[in-house]
């Protein structure tokens, strides 16, 4: 699918526009190209097939060089995968089939003809949205990182560089010295999207000014919270995107490594990265001497050993240098002491994609999208009880109610909404009475529930709080470290209390109880895991005690047990 | 089989800190007589000792194995060492029999720190019995190949017995005659038959096969199963071909190590990655890294057993 080698190794930002216009020219804009969604979604219902078909047809029909195919990253309608969409009409086809491809080839590639039967329909009202920004899911969107997802082959850098990639790299390097890096991303108020919401320009700063030869940037690709797969989507359709805004930090934090810590079990995503690595210092992105500003930068790519505590940044970087994942408490923070002992600066995949933007736009562009302490878009994952489930990407200030009735086309079978959970197992939940609340951290951290990674769980009126909130405290309980004795046994009683109470053998007191151990669990735990592992129960306790009570009461909650 | 003349039997003696070895100081401070054949290695508790502490005796040719612990229930440690001392001689004594050793030469007593007479007298019984025995293998009419044959078998399979041993040879209470009579009971031959006796006869056929492949007449006499269970063990075997039970080889391993440059902190991809490739991670792998990385094996230990990622013991090889 790649063009033909251009030469490689770029040594100035001149070079890499004319490189860029060479890219563009042999471009033709009106030229069919077909995008087939592999994110997770899709592949589960082999769009791999789809791809292979597509090839065939193309070869077959002898269209090759004519037609350009691009197996892309998630396109996030994951409910109605697999996806396709074919350029430049941006024609959107739902729930494909490998038959389908013949058709969709001769009719809608060669004529133009579009094939009703895979065009997208409202499930209510039967009305039909050919292209992909009519369908009500993208229509509510403000798709800033995912946009350009389904023109990029992830394992072409070309297809990056002709989306306008690498860029802002190149403006930081060439016009910009490191700290008005830092003051663009400060003046962004760009804030971590990993789940704690802290400002990236701080982190980066403390990183800066803090003393020590070697300085690292990491990007967390770890995403182990229950429900959440934005990041996998952005990092594995995207990877260069993270990559550039990770060079670029690399460069205004005063940094020579990089390292990316993913999981062991996404191999796709590790293939897509170690190519985007690869490609990145063929084309002197990485490496000595970038676009020749004499700045030089590193990356390495690290496996988790799968559990859950080593996405908790003491943990991670306890794990980059090879050692078991487990957190350290943190009287003095990572940005200063991190990786062996050296100031270090952990963003998540979305945060270090949000940097190129802003480079490149500007911080003024930037701030414009948002509500006044959150600014920009944030991708959410929707899962649980909801019509489309997938992965969006919103402005901050959205209200939620826009996020799953717009987007998500609200509760399937006419069933009424009860609960939004945010931030899976560390998160909280909100009733159906407040979903009027906007998407920002500030505001659903006020109300028990903060935004954590951004995934979102629904949850309608047959669900138990109390087995969701079960549930998480079992995955918790797992997936404890066990190095500090009040996560490790705090959650082990509350989980026990709760097995109780929905075994109907709870007893008067155990709500007191529980609320004890969630509060010397949260305030005496190391890491961010045991602190905050109560917050699904202290939230839904402040929501739904009325649930706590009647199962302690009858020995079962008020609505029937929610089928698995 | 008579012994020659002015056969002095070497013995090894493996004795608890607190009783047995008190006992032997005692016994030669008060200048008991007794013959000096045994050689004395002191343990912190009897429960310390391992049956490859015993078999490696064995194979640098002692000639009978002495343990000497506190008497039951008087353990100077809370988790009753001197119990675990016992089970494992049971078990080993079941192997020397099968693998046609006699089992007298390895025994267990239980001193303590005040017998010194008591030591004197087991001792002037065991040299004496060791003596009418022979020369370890001569007295049993092993010739040497044979022996050491048996013995390399028995000495590979020990971290195996080790793990059927804590699986379904144990037993739930600690008193003398519970332990009794679960090791001389049916179960127990039992037990010893189906896991340990089957997996030595096939450890004794793989590594016969290793150099050539052999007719079943040659492994019979080699081996001295009979020719239905070589039978048996062959058919075995090659239904369990996909199991991994050997090791990367060092080349391997090597390999994986040379792409990271031996970097320190590149512990956990080469695990994850030998992990991937062999799909469990066999000790010499695991001695390997930790010598070429310059990482202490415990820290690697910390690792594997972090989380269920990382197999320690062999896995079917297509899952």
């Amino acid at each position: 699918m790649s063009n033909k080698k251009i030469l490689p190794k770029i040594n100035s930002a001149s070079e890499l526009d004319q490189l860029r216009k060479r890219i563009l020219s042999k471009k033709d804009p009106d030229k069919p190209s077909i995008a087939i969604c592999a994110g997770m979604g899709c592949l589960s219902h082999d769009s791999d097939r789809i791809i292979k078909a597509f090839e065939e047809e193309i070869g077959k029909k002898k269209l090759k060089g004519k037609v350009d195919l691009r197996a892309t990253g998630c396109h996030g309608f994951c409910e109605k995968g697999p996806l396709v969409v074919i350029h430049p009409e941006e024609i959107c086809y739902v729930e494909v089939m490998p038959e389908d491809v013949p058709e969709i080839v001769s009719q809608t590639v060669l004529k133009n003809n579009v094939i009703d039967r895979l065009v997208y329909a409202d499930p209510d009202t039967g009305e039909q949205a050919v292209h992909q920004s009519e369908i009500p899911f993208y229509k509510d969107q403000m798709r800033h990182l995912m946009g350009s997802i389904t023109k990029i082959d992830p394992r072409s850098i070309e297809d990056y560089l002709a989306a306008g990639g690498y860029s802002a790299l190149s403006k930081s390097l060439s016009e910009m010295c490191p700290e008005e890096v830092l003051e663009e991303i400060k003046k962004a108020t760009l804030r971590g999207r990993g789940g704690g919401g802290f400002p990236a320009g701080r982190k980066w700063e403390t990183a800066r000014i803090a003393p020590g030869k070697d300085k690292y940037v990491i990007v967390n690709a770890h995403e182990g919270e229950l429900g959440a797969f934005m990041d996998r989507a952005l990092f594995t359709g995207n990877p260069h995107s993270v990559l550039e805004g990770l060079i670029i930090g690399g460069y205004a934090v005063g940094s020579k490594q990089g390292f990316i810590y993913t999981r062991h079990d996404a191999p796709r995503l590790k293939k897509n990265i170690d190519t985007a690595i690869a490609q990145a210092e063929e084309f002197g992105f990485l490496g000595k001497d970038i676009l020749g500003s004499g700045f030089s930068f590193h990356v390495e790519v690290h496996l988790d050993i799968g559990i859950f505590v080593s996405g908790e940044s003491s943990a991670l970087m306890r794990a980059i240098e090879g050692n078991p994942p487990e957190p350290r408490p943190k009287y003095i923070r990572t940005s200063v002491k991190g990786i062996w002992d050296s100031p270090s600066v952990l963003n998540n995949v979305e945060t270090w994609a949000n940097v190129p933007l802003i480079i490149d736009k500007g911080s003024e562009w930037y701030t414009q999208v948002g509500t006044e302490n959150s600014k920009g878009t944030k991708l959410v994952s929707l899962s649980g009880n909801i019509v489309n489930t997938g992965v969006a990407e919103v402005p901050f200030g959205t209200k939620v109610k826009e996020i799953i009735y717009s987007i998500g086309g609200g509760i399937p079978k006419g069933k009424k909404l009860k609960a939004v959970h945010f931030g899976g197992p560390m998160g909280g939940s909100i009733p159906a009475g407040l979903i009027d609340t906007p998407l920002d951290f500030d505001e659903l951290a006020k109300l028990g529930a903060p935004i954590g990674a951004g995934s979102i769980l629904v949850l309608d009126e047959d669900a138990s709080m109390v087995d969701v909130t079960r549930y998480f405290l079992d995955f918790l309980s797992n997936e404890s470290c066990g190095k500090c004795v009040p996560c490790r046994e705090g959650i082990r009683q509350m989980l026990k209390i709760l097995n109780n109470m929905i075994d109907g053998k709870g007893r008067e007191g155990d709500i007191a109880l529980l609320e004890e151990i969630a509060e010397v669990t949260g305030a005496a735990s190391l890491c961010a895991l045991g602190k905050t592992a109560a917050d699904p129960l202290k939230s839904t306790l402040h929501y739904f005690r009325d649930e706590y009570e009647a199962k302690i009461a009858e020995g079962k909650s008020p609505v029937a047990k929610r089928e698995r | 089989m008579a012994s020659g003349p002015g056969f002095e039997p070497r013995i090894l003696g493996f004795l608890c800190n607190w009783c047995c070895y008190a006992g032997a100081d005692l016994a030669g401070v008060s200048r008991f007589q007794y013959p000096p054949n045994i050689r004395v290695i002191r343990v912190m508790c009897s429960g310390r000792v391992d049956p490859a502490h015993i078999f490696r005796a064995f194979v640098t040719g002692l000639d009978a194995v002495f343990i000497g612990g506190c008497h039951l229930n008087d353990c100077h440690y809370v988790t009753h060492g001197n119990y675990d001392a016992l089970a494992m001689v049971y078990i080993c004594k079941k192997l020397l029999a099968h693998i046609g050793l006699d089992p007298e030469r390895l025994r267990i007593e239980w001193v303590s720190a005040g017998e010194g007479i008591r030591f004197a007298s087991i001792m002037n019984e065991f040299v004496p019995a060791i003596e009418k025995l022979g020369p370890l293998g001569k007295g049993e009419g092993l010739d040497e190949q044979e022996l050491n044959f048996k013995l390399d078998a028995v000495s590979k399979l020990i971290p195996y017995i080790k793990l059927v041993q804590s699986e379904s040879l144990r037993v739930s209470v600690r008193s003398e005659d519970a332990y009794n009579e679960f090791f001389t009971s049916k179960d127990f031959d039992r037990l010893f038959k189906e896991s340990i006796a089957d997996k030595l006869a096939e450890i004794q056929i793989t590594s016969l096969q290793k150099e050539v492949s052999l007719s079943t007449e040659k492994i019979t006499k080699i081996s001295g199963l009979s020719p239905p269970e070589v039978q048996r063990h062959l058919e075995l075997l090659a239904r369990d071909r996909n199991v991994r039970t050997e090791a990367l080889d060092t080349e391997s391993v090597d390999h994986i190590l040379d792409k990271y440059k031996g970097k320190k902190n590149s512990l956990v991809q080469v695990l994850l990655e030998i992990q991937q490739e062999n799909r469990w991670l066999p000790q010499n792998v695991l001695d390997r890294i930790s010598e070429k990385l310059d990482v202490p094996l415990s820290q690697i230990m910390q690792i594997v057993t972090f989380h269920d990622t990382f197999c320690l013991i062999p896995k079917e090889g297509n899952e």
